[in-house]
């Protein structure tokens, strides 16, 4: 991706009913959010990884950037090594999941153990698919913690 | 034979199985800690899990994220290696229950050798012989005493459970042997979660020999001769080791070999695992302990004998024959081994972590380097500190020494401080070139030798 291309890309979200988008490329991930207070978009993620043309570019990205006290993410990573179960009905995309709550479940040596989150927020992305093996660490949930949270 | 094998453990050890399974066309997967993840063991494995966090109880001793690895990559087998999970017997009964294959001895076996005091009774019932000690666990004082008088002093208080030179107490006198006995039982108790202690005679200036022996699920057993390991530091670790043992009359040697192999017979051992026995000054020698797994010096006996002992596990935990016998096997010339190790001898062999900034290995011929570092390695603090395994080979032992220094001249580690100095010492020392080694060496001949 190029500057004219991220710059059109946050012009369509600023002019759009969009709240945000997300970019995958390969393992690299961006995301342009509107603040929903001053309507302007705000890039996050890995902008150097995902831009030709390298750092300089990337610095001024990072101005755009809205305030980031009042936005946090927390990824909840595999604590377990086994098979990665979502819970029935799934904790999905999007959903508001509040501190002690069960997300998944990871499978070993036939026990399933659960995932317990320790933030409030809400899903914003899942990294892994149902039945999927995972190792320790790996990041399973991507969460935009709530700005009253402490993180 | 298997097509996948997940391998248990880090360092050059890791590398040393990955590569014996690659020859053999055997998939691997290497398991690692997160501060692991740019280890050697797991760029040549073909996959890898990371499995938990640094401290070892949290990875590299977790049986649910490893036996769950194994399951995750379709591995059929798991490799212990050396130290970590290789001598748990819970750990091989979990692998069996999950239809892993345990690479080792089967967990009944291992449980009954863990426990010294019922490994000396199996050994002293089969006829190996035994340093006199205490039948079983010492019950109170009063029966310590009666032990200690009908013996004489020194003697050793050992713990049940204890190992690697750990656990082991020195008793000079009858005043002091009721406080020794308090203090052994104390420290068992915290440091194996036992408190049951034993006592037998201090051997004076006894040599360390051990003896390699493999055996197969069909009753076959060998033995592939002896290794010298005298040379430990002050905490009863090997640092230099060799094969043959040196000092040792044919007829010494063939004693050995064979209570090894009885030993190995009464208790029905499977796979390949390290008799060590005590020999003391006349050449008598008594039964110590059961290595039930791999050991750090297993190359020495490679070197001498060709035959490749990981393989040879592998082999027969598949279930395969042995393939020879006993007659067939040699010892072919001398080996020595020198540790390198990451710790620094000017200040007590205290461990040291760092980055390794530049790495100049020896070569040539009758050379073998087993290693996992690299220039831009990061040695975590985490960890046990063997660096590298310089190993030679030449026809005699004196050929050998002069490689071996030739070697360690050539050699080169920037970043960490090791133990590369001291290896130099301990090979241009003249009791050592004689032969002249007992456990106390170091302390002896080395450290005193600081000294004065």
């Amino acid at each position: 991706m190029n500057l004219d291309e991220l710059q059109s890309l946050v012009d369509m979200v600023q002019n759009s009913q969009l709240r945000e988008i997300t970019l995958k490329q390969g393992d690299r991930r961006l995301t342009i959010r509107r603040d929903p207070l001053q309507g302007t978009a705000a890039a996050f993620g890995d902008v150097e990884g995902l831009m030709d043309g390298g750092a300089p570019v990337a610095g001024d990205l990072m101005a755009v950037a809205s305030p980031p006290d009042t936005v946090s993410y927390h990824d909840v990573t595999a604590p377990y090594v086994g098979i990665f179960c979502h819970l029935r009905p799934m904790v999905g995309m999007g959903s508001r999941i509040t501190n002690g709550q069960t997300l998944c479940t990871i499978q070993s040596m036939d026990i399933h153990n659960e995932v317990v989150v320790d933030v409030d927020g809400q899903v914003i992305d899942i990294h892994v698919d149902d039945n999927q093996p995972v190792e320790f660490g790996q990041i399973l949930y991507s969460i935009e913690v709530d700005s009253s949270t402490d993180v | 034979m298997f097509e996948k094998i997940l391998i248990a453990n880090r360092g050059e050890i890791a590398v040393r199985i990955i590569r014996a399974c690659r020859e053999m066309r055997i998939r691997t997967v290497a398991v690692h800690s997160t501060a692991d993840a740019d280890s050697m063991h797991v760029r040549l494995a073909d996959e890898s899990v990371c499995i938990g966090s640094p401290a070892p109880k949290d990875s590299y001793l977790h049986m649910p994220n490893i036996i769950s690895a194994a399951r995750i990559t379709g591995a059929e087998a798991i490799h212990p290696g050396i130290g970590f999970l290789s001598e748990r017997a819970n750990f091989a009964e979990a692998c069996e229950m999950c239809g892993l294959k345990f690479i080792g001895p089967s967990a009944t076996v291992m449980d009954r050798m863990n426990n010294k005091s019922s490994a000396r009774e199996t050994m002293r019932a089969a006829g190996v012989p035994v340093v006199p000690g205490t039948e079983g666990m010492i019950a109170d004082d009063q029966e310590a005493l009666k032990f200690a008088r009908k013996t004489g002093f020194p003697l050793l208080i050992k713990a049940a459970h204890g190992g690697g030179g750990r656990g082991i107490r020195l008793v000079q006198n009858e005043d002091e042997l009721p406080r020794q006995l308090d203090m052994a039982r104390n420290e068992a108790a915290s440091a194996f979660g036992s408190a049951e202690v034993y006592m037998e005679r201090f051997v004076e200036e006894p040599r360390h020999v051990e003896v390699q022996v493999l055996a197969d699920e069909h009753g076959h057993v060998v033995h592939l001769g002896e290794r010298e390991c005298s040379v430990q530091n002050l905490r009863h670790q090997k640092l230099l080791e060799e094969a043959p043992a040196v000092q040792l009359t044919p007829q010494q040697r063939s004693r050995l070999g064979d209570a090894a192999v009885k030993a190995a017979r009464a208790i029905g051992y499977v796979n390949a695992g390290t008799i060590e026995f005590l020999v003391d000054s006349h050449g008598d020698f008594y039964f110590m302990e059961m290595n039930k797994r791999l050991q750090v010096e297993h190359c020495v006996t490679e070197m001498v004998t060709g035959i490749d002992l990981v393989k040879e596990q592998i082999r027969i935990a598949a279930g395969e024959r042995l393939g020879y016998a006993q007659k067939e096997i040699r010892a072919n010339g001398h080996a020595i081994e020198c540790r390198i190790n990451a710790e620094d001898p000017a200040r007590g062999f205290i461990p040291s972590a760092g980055c390794i900034t530049r790495v100049v290995l020896p070569g040539g011929y009758g050379v073998r380097v087993d290693t996992h570092i690299y220039a831009g390695y990061e040695v975590p603090p985490f960890y046990d500190p063997l660096l590298a395994k310089v190993i030679v080979w030449d026809k005699d032992r004196q050929g050998a020494i002069l490689r071996m220094q030739r070697c360690l001249s050539e050699m080169e580690i920037d970043g960490v401080k090791t133990n590369i100095g001291f290896q130099k010492r301990i090979l241009s020392n003249a009791f050592y070139r004689r032969g002249e080694v007992s456990t106390d060496f170091i302390q002896r001949r080395i450290i005193s030798d600081t000294k004065s």
